[in-house]
């Protein structure tokens, strides 16, 4: 198996295509994460799925798998934006839920509010019918390697 | 003299919360304490949990999941015997340190204040056997939907 520097360069550079970094992630796959790049944009997809299902009588998606959502969406977009060598560190995830996560297809988009030499400070946004009504929003802060 | 206490117990009633949460139960929570004051969950190891295929830790979502479904747990044990659907209104978690591979993680939540319509709720995880040294810590608040036989959900 290649090394994950050599798989996020190759993405980066285009010779790979930026699933297969998603999928060298094992959580990731357990999701069933998907990436969409238009130009440089980055849309990251949940998948509507019997296994991220909260309430059962809604039914909902689960708030902790739509968490598990976004914290993965933004960690794949600090390494393919910003050429991170390794999985970045979460150092804390905080969530606001504004709407019912219903049983559909889910998505992310990420935008770095703030990037310093150790920490980065990166905004989540999902949704499901459309990005001006997001179901959750989230802020977290990244620990970046030293030898970025 | 007739026993007005019901049927079940917390822990039975977390137990068929757990058992109704189908991404809880996939993930492989289990619930291993229910009393009025704190509930007590656990989260095996497994290599498909992995967020960092070179350190073998598990992702920091699906420990934020187990603290979610427990924090909603630790609502319960304080609504009792009444069971309500409690969604989170919003949840802060900060990853001390990340578990050791291969470990258990073990989260302790408590709802330490309960008014009308919310409910507050603190929660730490850590490795199992390794109480005193905490991976996680989390604060959320819930909100109380008081639906006609939300205890369906539960089968009371």
């Amino acid at each position: 198996m290649k090394a994950l520097k050599t798989l996020i360069d190759e993405c980066r550079s285009g010779a790979t295509d930026y699933q297969e970094l998603v999928d060298r992630v094992p959580y990731a796959r357990f999701l069933g994460i998907q990436v969409v790049a238009q130009g440089d944009e980055l849309t990251f997809v949940l998948p509507k799925n019997d296994n991220v299902i909260g309430n059962p009588t809604l039914p909902a998606l689960h708030g902790g798998a739509v968490a598990g959502f976004m914290e993965q969406a933004a960690i794949i977009f600090i390494l393919l934006q910003m050429g991170e060598p390794r999985v970045p560190k979460t150092i804390d995830f905080t969530i606001d839920y504004l709407r019912a996560g219903h049983f559909r297809d889910t998505y992310a988009e990420c935008r770095i509010t703030r990037q310093g030499r150790r920490i980065a400070n990166v905004h989540i946004s999902a949704w499901q019918k459309n990005r001006q009504e997001p179901i959750t929003i989230a802020r977290a802060h990244f620990l970046l390697s030293e030898d970025a | 003299m007739t026993d007005s206490s019901p049927p079940f117990t917390r822990l039975d009633v977390c137990n068929r919360f757990l058992e109704s949460v189908r991404h809880s139960v996939v993930l492989g929570m289990e619930v291993i304490s229910a009393e009025e004051t704190a509930v007590r969950a656990r989260l095996p190891w497994r290599d498909d949990l992995v967020g960092n295929p070179e350190t073998g830790v598990m992702h920091g979502g699906a420990i934020f999941a187990m603290m979610d479904h427990a924090g909603g747990m630790s609502v319960t044990c304080r609504t009792f015997p009444v069971f309500e659907i409690t969604p989170t209104i919003d949840f802060r978690v900060d990853h001390l340190r990340g578990p050791a591979k291969g470990a258990a993680v073990v989260c302790e939540a408590s709802c330490y204040r309960l008014t009308p319509h919310v409910a507050f709720v603190r929660i730490t995880s850590w490795e199992e056997g390794n109480e005193d040294a905490p991976i996680a810590t989390g604060l959320a608040t819930y909100t109380r939907l008081k639906i006609d036989k939300a205890g369906q959900v539960v089968g009371q």
